[in-house]
C-alpha cells in the first residue's frame, strides 16, 4: 500500500511541476509579446506624424498613405492580443503596416525636399529607433515561443497541454513580400 | 638611416602607408639615431664605471687573498662590491627605460590620429565607479598606462591597459591584466547587460552575477562561447544584435580577445581583453625602435576594437 502511495504522491508532484511549467512558460510568450506591444503602440503613434509631413510634399503617393492610414487603424483595432490566433492577425496585420511604411521610405528617397526637412528627419529617426527595438522585442517573443512549443510537441507534455487548452503560439516572421528581394524599380516608378 | 617601408597587408590598413612615411617615419628615424647614441653612451659608460672597475677590484682581492691566503677574500669582495655597482648600473639605465616611455610618447598618438581624434598618455586617471562595475574582479590597488582618448566616428572612447591587484600579507595577486575599451553610448541604458566567457555548467553557477537572469540568444556559436545576463531581456536583445555577436565571436578568436568580457550599463559599453603580456610596447632598446611586425598587430588589434565599436551600430 505505502508504494503505491509512494508511487501516485510522485507522480501527483510531476504532473503538478509540468502543469505549473507550461502556464509558466505560455505566461513568457503572453509578457514577451506585451514588450511588442510596447513598441507597436509607439509606431502607431508615430505613424500620424509621418503622414502629416509626407503629405505636404507627396502629391503622388496619396493612394499609398491612404493604405498606410487603413493599416494602421486596422493594426491598432487588433487591440492587445493575447491568445495565439488573436497573435496571429496581430502579427499578420502588423507585417502588412511593415512592408507599406518600408515602401513610403523608399518613395521618400524620390523627393529631395521631403528628405531634407527636419521634421521628417526627426520621424525617421524615431521610426527607426522603434523598429531596433521592435526588432529586438520580436527575437525575445520568438524566444519565448519556441520554449513553450518545444515543450507541448513533446509528450507526455503535449497531452497535457491538450487537456488544459495551452497551444503552441506563431512566431513573428518575416512575411512572403519581406522576403522578396524588392524592385526597387517599381517601387519608384 | 634606413627603415623599411611599410607595404599595406590589410584593407583595414589602406591609406597607413602614406601615414607612416608623412608622420610616422622621420620620428621613428629621429629616435633610432636617439638609440643608437644612448646604446652607445650606455655600453661605454657599463665598461668605463661597472667592468672595469669591478673586475680591477676582484682582481686586487685575488691578490690580497693569495698573498694573505685568505681565500674568502674573493668572494667577499666580489659580493659586496656588487652592493655598489647594481644600484649604480640601474641608475645608468635610467636612460634607457626613459627612452622606452619616450618611444610610446612620441609614435602611439602618431599612429591613433590614422584612426580618428585621438591622444595618448602614458600615465592616467580612472574612474573608480568603472572599476566597481561587475565586469571587474575585485581589487585593492589598480594601475593604468598607455591610454588612448578621443572620439571614433563622433563616439568619445578611452582605451587603456590595467593591472588590479590584490595584496596579501607575503606576496600580490593580479586579478586582472589587460586592455579596456570604455566607449559612450548614444542612448542612454535603462539595464544592465553583461557578456562573459561560457565556463561550463559549474563555472557558470559560481560565477553567476547576483540580480541578473539569463539571457539565452539565437546565435548557437555565440551561446556556446558566451554567457550573457541581464535585467530586461528586450534592451539586452537590442544591443546584442546579430552583427555585433558576430564581431565579438571573431574578436574572442584572437589571441588578444580570448578573456573577453562586455557590460552595458550607465549609458557606456565597457570591454576587458586580458592579456598576461604588455599590448602597447615597444621593443627593447637593443632592437630596433618598432618592428613592422608590431606594427601591423597593432593596426590589427585596432582594427578588430573598432570593427566591434563599428557593430554596435551606435552612430547615427
Amino acid at each position: 500500500m505505502v508504494p503505491i502511495l509512494i508511487i501516485v504522491a510522485v507522480l501527483l508532484i510531476a504532473f503538478y511541476f509540468a502543469y505549473a511549467g507550461l502556464i509558466r512558460k505560455r505566461n513568457g510568450v503572453q509578457e514577451s509579446f506585451a514588450g511588442i506591444d510596447v513598441q507597436l503602440t509607439k509606431r502607431h503613434d508615430l505613424i500620424p506624424n509621418v503622414i502629416a509631413v509626407a503629405e505636404k510634399f507627396m502629391d503622388h503617393e496619396k493612394n499609398l498613405l491612404k493604405e498606410i492610414v487603413d493599416l494602421r487603424t486596422a493594426a491598432v483595432g487588433q487591440g492587445h492580443a493575447k491568445g495565439p490566433k488573436e497573435i496571429a492577425n496581430s502579427l499578420k496585420a502588423e507585417n502588412q503596416l511593415s512592408n507599406k511604411l518600408g515602401a513610403l521610405m523608399v518613395n521618400v528617397e524620390n523627393y529631395p525636399t521631403l528628405k531634407s526637412d527636419t521634421s521628417m528627419k526627426a520621424v525617421q529617426d524615431a521610426l527607426s529607433d522603434v523598429e531596433e527595438n521592435l526588432a529586438a522585442a520580436r527575437r525575445f517573443y520568438n524566444s519565448s515561443v519556441r520554449v513553450l512549443n518545444d515543450s507541448i510537441m513533446v509528450w507526455p507534455w503535449s497531452s497535457l497541454a491538450a487537456a488544459i487548452q495551452v497551444e503552441a503560439y506563431p512566431y513573428f516572421e518575416a512575411t512572403k513580400d519581406s522576403k522578396e528581394v524588392p524592385d526597387v524599380a517599381k517601387m519608384m516608378a | 638611416m634606413n627603415l623599411p617601408l611599410f607595404v599595406e597587408e590589410a584593407d583595414y590598413e589602406k591609406g597607413f602607408a602614406s601615414h607612416y612615411d608623412k608622420e610616422i617615419r622621420p620620428a621613428l628615424e629621429e629616435l633610432e639615431s636617439q638609440r643608437m647614441a644612448l646604446l652607445n653612451t650606455f655600453k661605454k659608460k657599463v665598461l668605463k664605471f661597472l667592468i672595469i672597475p669591478w673586475t680591477t677590484i676582484v682582481f686586487l682581492g685575488a691578490l690580497i687573498a693569495f698573498k694573505t691566503g685568505e681565500s674568502y677574500l674573493i668572494t667577499t669582495v666580489a659580493y659586496n662590491s656588487l652592493l655598489v655597482f647594481i644600484p649604480l648600473a640601474l641608475y645608468m639605465s635610467h636612460p634607457l627605460w626613459k627612452y622606452k616611455v619616450e618611444v610610446k610618447s612620441k609614435i602611439l598618438p602618431l599612429i591613433c590620429s590614422f584612426f580618428g581624434q585621438l591622444t595618448y598618455k602614458n600615465k592616467a586617471e580612472i574612474d573608480e565607479s568603472i572599476l566597481a562595475l561587475e565586469i571587474f574582479p575585485s581589487y585593492e590597488t589598480a594601475s593604468v598606462e598607455d591610454s588612448i582618448e578621443g572620439n571614433y566616428k563622433d563616439l568619445n572612447l578611452k582605451i587603456f591597459e590595467l593591472i588590479l591587484k590584490i595584496h596579501g600579507r607575503k606576496k600580490s595577486r593580479t586579478t586582472f591584466q589587460g586592455l579596456v575599451l570604455i566607449v559612450n553610448h548614444t542612448k542612454d541604458f535603462q539595464a544592465k547587460t553583461l557578456v562573459t566567457r561560457d565556463l561550463g555548467g559549474l563555472g557558470n553557477w559560481i560565477e553567476q552575477p547576483k540580480g541578473l537572469e539569463r539571457i539565452h540568444l539565437e546565435d548557437p556559436d555565440f551561446e556556446n562561447r558566451f554567457e550573457v545576463h541581464g535585467n530586461n531581456q528586450v534592451e539586452a536583445r537590442y544591443l546584442l544584435t546579430t552583427a555585433f555577436m558576430e564581431r565579438l565571436l571573431k574578436l574572442s578568436q584572437t589571441p588578444l580577445g580570448r578573456g573577453i568580457r562586455c557590460e552595458f550599463v550607465n549609458k557606456q559599453v565597457v570591454l576587458t581583453l586580458r592579456s598576461n603580456k604588455n599590448i602597447l610596447e615597444p621593443n627593447s632598446v637593443l632592437q630596433s625602435t618598432l618592428s613592422l611586425k608590431t606594427l601591423h598587430l597593432f593596426l590589427a588589434q585596432m582594427n578588430e576594437i573598432f570593427s566591434l565599436i563599428d557593430a554596435l551600430k551606435i552612430q547615427r
